[in-house]
């Protein structure tokens, strides 16, 4: 997914995983450039970090997606390899008004990655294949 | 993907291909073909073909229905029998929803041993994403529905390409009357070029010849966008295209204006 953030993004984000695998936390002047470089979906990505809301399922092909688990529970997807989510955040400012690089979600999932705080899980290829086209088993 | 679009340009034009060409096999940008007409599904079709006759790719070739009429030739196309036609697997998908669950299940070919694809060429993305637009589907709206197709293109190639062999994505979107005539971007374009992020745009050229005395319709042909970084500086960009009566494609490395001393009219997008 990195392939598509600005490199300062990137950088930052490999500071922040150095620094949480020495000191088990992001120091103040990590968490202002944090702010800086992504803007207003950095506090409540923060807070998805604090409650583990990012699994990182695996199916036996080997392809594998984020789930994040929203603020009121609802489950967003991710891909791993460029930005996209369905939550309506990421459709506005992200794609409609340029004017954020991600949403919530998306930096969660970035920030569990960098401090190794991803929930592992395993699901069948077939049931990889409804959350990466946006469906549910309800909808089968 | 643009080493596979300059294999055709030149496979279908007037020197030979180059003896040191080789496919990259770095992680190649996607392409979008963005066209007035139906020459965008020509030049996919064209691809298609040359990618599983010459190169022994492995295809998937999405569109809507099955085609009535080949667009190109095939007898213009070398090399061409019939088990290399085997190499491409055509799936017809109605719909925005069940062209998302046929991409997204492609990664289930492994468990049946399936060889993993080379190539995804989806033909008539606007018609997926304008039916997304009309209709509310969990998406609500055609920006995200265009977001999540192409970030799902690219997500399939990309997990074939790290862990099988290079894949690459060609899409062609065909633009509609108001955006040509208004000259104002369709705006899932924009949306489209952060995932397809090389652009092939196929303009006419109109002469004011009528329509009969016209053998040949003359297109201009230009790559552009972020994804050109492969080969090298010099590169040539922008390409004349012609196409024959019976739909065969002959491509041409296009003279600079400057070296050419009648300026030709085109129709810019």
């Amino acid at each position: 997914m990195t392939s598509f953030l600005p490199s300062v993004a990137e950088q930052l984000l490999k500071d922040i995983q150095r620094t949480y695998s020495e000191k088990a936390q992001i120091p103040d002047d990590l968490l202002l450039a944090l702010s800086f470089v992504f803007g207003s979906c950095t506090l409540p990505a923060l807070d998805l970090v604090d409650r583990r809301s990012v699994t990182c399922f695996s199916s036996p092909s080997g392809r594998k997606v984020f789930q994040v688990l929203g603020g009121s529970g609802r489950p967003y997807f991710c891909y791993v390899s460029c930005h996209f989510c369905c939550c309506p955040a990421f459709s506005f400012s992200v794609l409609r008004r340029d004017e954020s690089l991600v949403c919530k979600h998306i930096l969660a999932a970035y920030l569990c990655q960098a401090m190794g705080l991803c929930q592992q899980e395993q699901v069948s290829d077939q049931q990889m294949t409804l959350i990466l086209s946006g469906r549910t088993e309800a909808d089968t | 993907m643009v080493d596979i679009l300059r294999f055709i340009f030149s496979r279908f034009g007037p020197q030979p291909v180059p003896a040191s060409f080789t496919l990259s096999s770095a992680t190649e940008s996607n392409v979008l073909v963005v066209s007035e007409g139906s020459t965008g599904t020509s030049l996919l079709f064209l691809t298609a073909v040359t990618a599983a006759a010459e190169l022994g790719l492995k295809v998937i070739f999405f569109t809507h229905n099955a085609f009535q009429k080949f667009p190109v030739c095939l007898q213009s196309i070398p090399n061409l029998n019939p088990d290399s036609l085997k190499r491409i697997r055509f799936v017809y998908s109605k719909t925005l929803d069940e062209l998302l669950h046929d991409v997204a299940s492609l990664h289930e070919l492994l468990a049946k041993a399936a060889a993993p694809p080379s190539l995804l060429v989806v033909d008539g993305l606007e018609r997926y994403l304008r039916e997304a637009g009309t209709r509310s589907t969990p998406l609500k709206g055609d920006r995200s529905a265009a977001a999540h197709l192409a970030a799902l293109l690219h997500d399939t190639a990309t997990f074939f390409t790290q862990n099988h062999a290079p894949c690459r994505v060609m899409a062609s979107f065909r633009l509609n009357q108001d955006s040509r005539e208004t000259s104002c971007p369709d705006p899932l374009l924009a949306v489209l070029d952060r995932y397809l992020q090389v652009r092939c745009t196929l303009t006419q050229e109109r002469r004011g010849l009528p329509a009969e005395a016209e053998e040949q319709a003359v297109w201009q042909v230009f790559l552009s966008g972020l994804g050109i970084r492969t080969g090298p500086v010099d590169a040539v960009s922008h390409w004349s295209l012609g196409i024959g009566p019976n739909g065969a494609m002959q491509f041409s490395p296009a003279i600079s204006p400057e070296e050419h001393p009648e300026t030709q009219q085109t129709v810019s997008v």
